[in-house]
């Protein structure tokens, strides 16, 4: 196993738990902190096979995957804090209102 | 192509073990911790490895910046403990399970065709001299970022104005009269 192999087992170690945790945890926020989980997993890729090409192509993917993380992240959080202040609660079971 | 140094190796061993608890853990606020270890982590590892930069804004942007933001929201809601098993609906349970176990060995089957090779034993804590010369330095980024890549480098000025724009919307108070209860 070399340094690329093992980096990449890495990076998808860390998406297949994101994607466990984003599936099965009823919580919206650990949801999000899986969602964030998965983005780190691909950043570790992109890094790790920018670094075995000698380009910057990854890396500089990688920043705009920061930037759209925060964003997101950011954005979701307060959604979260919207919602709870009208149904205290962010258990992603409670909303059921917009099922038709 | 070098082995993994046994630096890798216990930093893969810790983020593991963090990035587990941050799935399994029933305190949110334990959840946000393990995160915050788990990003910082896979920062060192991008150390490990000679991308300095890159690894020094995921500890700045991610480790410090955005797990605080989730650690600050958590314990502003004030979120009960959950446990991980959920009551009922076993199906679904084990179709989560089994998706994300399918993602998991399917990746690693495609991208680990030899376990097992000699060299484990290598006390080489950072691998400085694997380092393609003037690949990850910030010249290099930035030069991408703003040659290459600059349609989604400005695009992505626009989505942080949105998302500005979108926060403060959020975040303010309900000002119409008939609204009791809102949507919920």
């Amino acid at each position: 196993m070399d340094q690329l192999q093992f980096l990449t087992a890495m990076g998808i170690t860390i998406f297949g738990m994101g994607v466990l945790g984003f599936l099965t945890r009823r919580s919206g926020i650990v949801a999000l902190m899986c969602l964030e989980l998965m983005l780190n997993g691909v950043n570790l890729c992109l890094v790790s096979f920018s670094h075995i090409h000698g380009s910057a192509d990854g890396s500089a993917l990688m920043m705009l995957i920061v930037l759209v993380a925060a964003a997101e992240a950011a954005l979701a959080l307060a959604l979260f804090v919207a919602i709870f202040r009208q149904s205290s609660s962010v258990e992603l079971d409670d909303y059921r209102m917009l099922k038709g | 192509m070098k082995d993994p140094t046994v630096f890798q190796y216990l930093l893969g061993t810790l983020i593991f073990a963090t990035s587990m608890l941050t799935v399994l853990g029933k305190n949110p606020v334990m959840s946000a911790m393990n995160l915050m270890a788990t990003l910082f982590l896979t920062g060192l590892m991008y150390f490990s490895v000679g991308a300095y930069f890159v690894g020094a804004v995921q500890i700045l942007i991610y480790a410090g910046a955005i797990s605080v933001l989730f650690i600050f929201i958590v314990m502003l809601l004030d979120l009960k403990p959950r446990y991980f098993q959920i009551p009922g609906r076993k199906p679904v349970y084990f179709l989560a399970g089994g998706i994300s176990l399918l993602f998991f060995v399917g990746l690693i089957v495609s991208v680990l065709p030899a376990l097992g090779e000699n060299g484990i034993l290598d006390f080489g804590l950072i691998a400085t001299n694997e380092l393609v010369s003037g690949s990850q330095t910030p010249e290099a980024i930035s030069l991408r970022l703003l040659s290459k890549y600059m349609l989604p480098f400005q695009v992505t000025a626009l989505l942080l104005l949105a998302a500005v724009m979108g926060v403060v919307v959020l975040g303010k108070k309900n000002k119409l009269p008939e609204s009791d209860g809102g949507i919920f």
